[in-house]
């Protein structure tokens, strides 16, 4: 049985009067590549956004690792406008009904178990360093590397939440040897995306095609159980996609890392997935196998459309 | 009780008036620019000079329109130099010239001017004394609210009712498309800066018909309260200012009245940080966000 | 091999600031040395240690603070009350009855230990200076750091006001003395070793470990996690960087070594008075941060020298009426002047050309093929000439335009010209020891492989 790394439970995200994520249920194993496809505007990376902690959803709950991470409910002057489902869900006042007591009390165990906050009103909404912090890193949909910085700079400075010195012995230098130990971790990254040769560039030097593996780079630096790549893919030309199809494949299985990956390059997302989730309006429509998406008649209709005749 | 305060009442409803009139300048550039113009206060200051020298030669129905008219080219000449050629550079650069622009303009003043206190002439009718309420004051300290009022309501209602009004408008809700729709944004831009600096100079006449010493430095303070004047009623907002201005005033002038003098300009300040703090976009600001 | 060469750095370096204190320390005692000098000197040092503490904060993290005057008057006060000698505090304190904390820190020091006792009581008095500025920085930046940048800029602005208001208030007068000016404390001229004297050699020692301090911390990998936020902080808090805490670090630390600037700065002027520490005053340090470079503590150091240079000493001639004595004196001012004239437009025109704007490209893009910069500025070149010409010619030997206050508007007008065409400032971003470096990206692309 393999273990759960997220777990993504109602989730929803409301900007002002628009629903950007409706009711967003999904759960990733250890070990899985798992994609999220969907048409622009969808939610995609607003779920990204608010599974990382970039907002904190209008209501729902994120579970990494089996911990409880982000928890919200609509409060505020997102108690009126809320147009979302389960508004009760994740405050004090939800009460399960059931059918009969014995279902009630066996889920309120399992709520007890899973969530000791489950009966109350409180609300988690880290910032996301600390998510970061807990094993999951990410990438960005336009590429955000820090442009002063060197290639080699880049990656080490996402080591900087690794430390253990503090700052006077890190100004002072007495921690020499933890700084070499990341210098040669970054240096071991910097192999495995093959960009050793590059290292001492200007980051925004580099081609938009190994920017990217940069970034990749740079999320791993930060040692993560959980990656999410946004869109890795966008502005590469056929080659460097099966390149990175193959990246990823290796990112699972040399590095023992979960992958969940958001992308409109069908051939890398059904080649890599274990399991797709695709998305429209901000709402679920299909989750299954790459084989069952495929063939999934709503999906097609909104999103894939038909092969032509070759 | 009421007649002990009164006066100062009456004191912080004048100068509020005159906040707001230099606030409103500084709201609108910041609407459409989002940028502080810190040269704004040296720009009411130098109104406050040329009056000044003019009146010193020729007769006020002279003086006063010049000091409007040189005031205005000065304000649109500041725009071309200081901020125009910056228009694309990071928001850090575009307030350094600011500040380096109303450095050049104190320093200048300084200079031209030998750095001695000059006497403001005295405005006939607005400076006489009145009789209100039992306490005698200046007459101006009673007309400017009604002026300052009066004059908001025209802004209010050009911006509102005419071409350039929704020109100024769109630009401050996102400038790039609206030069893509066509809106000559250079004009617009100048245009701002006339009525600011308009407004400025008004309120300079108001202002130093009470204050009636003029030196190079004597606009910073006021500069600086209007702004904050602008913010507390929420950057971009014109009847937003011209509250804050009034607000800030009366506070002031009564905190100079219970004793706490040396107080009374940082309550300014303290009020600008509990407005950061608490709602930063001011009483009648608008929220934004960002796309990550 | 990383190691050996920065142990070799390291050494370099450390020789050459000692000669640089020993020579510091020569002009200090040789005789005919112009007292300006040493001003310079000791001046530039400390707005030296200010302008980097700027830097850290505008510089390298990214938050726009104008609060630095602030800071700084918080840490000469600290420093000026604890030093002030028992003895002299009933008449510094003379409109307050029983003002004065009725100790010095530096006194008993030196009571007991000598002229050590001394350096060490300022060395003392120096960090909890620091220490005060940098507990205020803690307690504002917790509602003020999560600003934007304007908006913090304003901030920290009317923060400065309000500690200037507070140290003004009459009813601290017995600590602070009011708004009175507070003298007699330990200063520069106090320190000798036997007869040699360190007035310059102290301010250089201090404002150089400080500087130092930050240039260690800019390598660090907190400098680095710093630079990640002023880059884009999304993606710095993103990798794992708490933007609270480190922007709050960031702030501390440059509070901290303005606060020590401001205790170097009173103990330079031998007295301090609340009124100074204005908005004007981090003005001027900010536009010494741009003239060096945003981003470049070498460029700091450099351009805090060469301000206060001009500003006491250089330009100083600007400010006083100046007759000529004769004929020929004209033509050689005329000539010299002509000269200069001749040389700015030929470096104007040469830098357009550099640019390589070419006027056919300019025109088919529709936009005005005249550029009205280069026009004006020919044509107030024209003027001058023709003017310089007149000059020669009338019987006039006074020299126009030079009068008190010309000083200061041709350093506004110069500093107006940095700040809209010379934006990088002298150094950019980048420090004295990197400009040997050659342009890595060039070569990269002709190198690595095509994509």
């Amino acid at each position: 049985m393999s273990e759960n790394v997220l777990r993504v439970e109602n989730a929803t995200m409301q900007f002002g009067g628009v629903v950007a994520v409706d009711n967003l249920n999904l759960e990733i194993n250890k070990g899985e590549i798992v994609s999220l496809i969907g048409p622009n505007g969808a939610g995609k990376t607003t779920a990204f956004n608010v599974i990382t902690g970039v907002y904190a959803p209008s209501n729902g709950r994120v579970e990494f690792c089996g911990e409880t991470i982000v928890r919200n409910h609509p409060q505020g002057k997102m108690k009126k406008l809320y147009k979302g489902q389960n508004p009760e869900m994740y405050t004090a006042a939800f009460h399960v009904q059931a059918e009969n007591a014995e279902t009630k009390d066996a889920l309120e165990e399992t709520e007890k178990e899973r969530d000791s906050a489950a009966f109350t009103d409180k609300v988690l909404a880290p910032t996301p360093d600390v998510i970061t912090k807990l094993g999951m890193a990410r990438t960005f949909q336009n590429i955000r590397l820090w442009k002063s910085q060197t290639v080699f700079d880049n990656i080490l400075i996402a080591k900087h939440l690794r430390r253990t010195s503090g700052l006077f012995s890190a100004t002072f230098r007495l921690n020499r040897r933890e700084e070499a130990a990341q210098r040669a971790d970054v240096e071991r990254l910097l192999e495995i995306v093959g960009l050793s040769e590059a290292k001492d560039e200007l980051a925004t030097s580099l081609p938009y095609g190994k920017q990217r593996r940069l970034e990749i780079a740079r999320a791993l630096a930060t040692e993560p159980k959980l990656l999410l790549l946004d869109e890795p893919a966008a502005g590469m030309n056929p080659q460097e996609t099966n390149d990175l199809t193959e990246f990823i494949g290796r990112i699972r299985s040399d590095l023992g890392l979960t992958v969940f990956l958001i992308e409109h390059h069908m051939d890398l997302v059904m080649d890599i997935s274990d399991r797709i989730y695709v998305l429209d309006f901000g709402g679920l429509i299909a989750k299954g196998t790459p084989a069952e998406i495929q063939n999934n008649q709503r999906v097609i209709d909104a999103y894939l459309g038909v092969a032509e005749d070759a | 009780m009421l007649d002990k305060i009164l006066p100062y009442l009456l004191a912080g409803v004048s100068v509020g008036g005159q906040y707001a009139l230099i606030a409103i300048g500084y709201t609108m550039v910041y609407g459409i620019l989002r940028l502080i113009n810190f040269a704004h206060g040296d720009i009411f200051t130098v109104a406050g000079f040329v009056m000044v020298y003019a009146a010193a030669t020729m007769p006020l129905s002279v003086s006063i329109p010049l000091t409007i008219v040189l005031t205005v080219i000065l304000g649109v000449l500041v725009e071309k130099v200081a901020y125009r050629p910056l228009r694309s550079a990071p928001r850090m650069s575009v307030m350094i010239s600011a500040i380096g622009m109303s450095y050049l303009l104190q320093n200048s003043m300084w200079y031209l001017t030998g750095g001695l206190a000059k006497q403001y002439p005295v405005l006939p009718w607005i400076s006489d004394r009145v009789n209100v309420a039992g306490t005698t004051t200046s007459r101006v300290t009673i007309i400017t609210p009604f002026l300052t009022i009066l004059l908001v309501a025209a802004l209010v209602l050009l911006i509102k009712r005419t071409k350039i009004g929704m020109a100024m408008r769109a630009a401050s809700r996102d400038f790039e498309t609206a030069q893509l729709m066509g809106i000559k944004i250079n004009n617009v831009i100048s245009f701002t800066f006339v009525v600011g600096s308009f407004l400025a100079a008004v309120g300079s006449m108001l202002y130093f018909s009470n204050y009636a010493t003029v030196t190079p430095t004597v606009g910073a303070m006021p500069g600086l309260k209007a702004f904050v004047a602008a913010v507390f009623g929420g950057i971009g907002s014109i009847p937003g200012a011209v509250i804050g201005g009034f607000i800030i005033g009366i506070c002031e002038s009564l905190i100079k009245g219970s004793g706490l003098t040396t107080f009374s300009d940082a309550f300014t300040f303290a009020l600008l940080i509990v407005i950061l703090a608490v709602k930063p976009t001011g009483l009648f600001g608008e929220n934004l966000t960002e796309k990550v | 091999m990383i190691k050996k060469n920065d142990h070799k750095k390291a050494w370099i370096a450390l020789m050459i600031a000692v000669a640089v204190l020993v020579l510091v320390g020569a002009l200090d005692n040789l005789p005919h040395v112009p007292s300006m000098l040493l001003t310079v000197l000791q001046k530039g040092a400390i707005y030296a240690l200010v302008a980097v503490s700027m830097n850290l904060l505008n510089g390298f993290t990214g938050l726009f603070s104008l609060g630095q005057a602030g800071f700084m008057l918080l840490g000469a006060y600290t420093y000026a009350v604890l030093t002030v000698p028992v003895e002299r505090q009933a008449s510094v304190y003379q409109r307050y009855e029983g003002g004065g904390l009725g100790f010095s820190v530096t006194q008993s020091l030196g009571n007991s230990m000598g002229q050590f006792g001394v350096f060490l009581g300022v060395v003392l008095c120096l960090i909890l200076a620091g220490c005060v500025a940098g507990f205020f920085a803690w307690l504002i930046g917790l509602p003020v750091l999560k600003l934007k940048s304007d908006y913090l800029a304003i901030a920290t602005l009317g923060f400065a006001e309000i500690i200037r208001a507070v140290v003004m208030y009459e009813e601290l007068g017995p600590v602070t003395n009011g708004s009175n000016l507070l003298y007699g404390f330990t200063n520069f001229t106090d320190f000798h070793l036997g007869s040699l004297k360190l007035t310059t050699v102290m301010p250089f020692l201090f404002a150089g470990l400080c500087i130092l301090v930050v240039v260690l911390l800019i390598n660090s990998t907190y400098g680095r996690a710093f630079k990640a936020i002023r880059d884009d902080e999304v993606a710095a808090e993103a990798m794992g960087i708490n933007l609270a805490k480190h922007k709050r670090m960031s702030f501390m630390i440059s509070s901290f070594f303005a606060g020590i600037s401001g205790a170097l700065l009173a103990m330079f002027q031998a007295s301090v008075q609340a009124s100074a520490f204005k908005a004007a005053m981090t003005y001027e340090i900010l536009l010494i941060v741009v003239i060096g470079g945003i981003g470049s503590i070498t460029g700091s150091v450099i351009a805090s020298f060469l301000f206060v240079g001009c500003s006491e000493w250089g330009l100083r001639f600007l400010d006083n009426e100046t007759t000529l004595k004769n004929f020929d004196a004209k033509v050689k001012f005329a000539v010299i002047f002509g000269i200069l004239i001749a040389a700015v437009v030929a470096f104007g025109l040469l830098s357009m050309k550099r640019k390589g704007e070419k006027l056919i490209t300019r025109a088919a893009q529709g936009r005005p093929t005249v550029r009205w910069g280069a026009v004006l500025g020919l044509a107030v070149a024209a003027i001058a000439l023709l003017w310089d010409v007149w000059f020669v010619i009338s019987p006039r030997l006074k020299l126009p335009l030079l009068r008190s206050g010309f000083r200061m508007v041709v350093f506004s007008v110069v500093i107006m010209i940095m700040v809209l065409f010379f934006r990088e400032g002298i150094m950019g971003d980048k420090e004295l020891w990197d400009l040997g470096k050659k342009k890595r990206s060039a070569k990269a692309k002709a190198g690595v492989g095509n994509e």
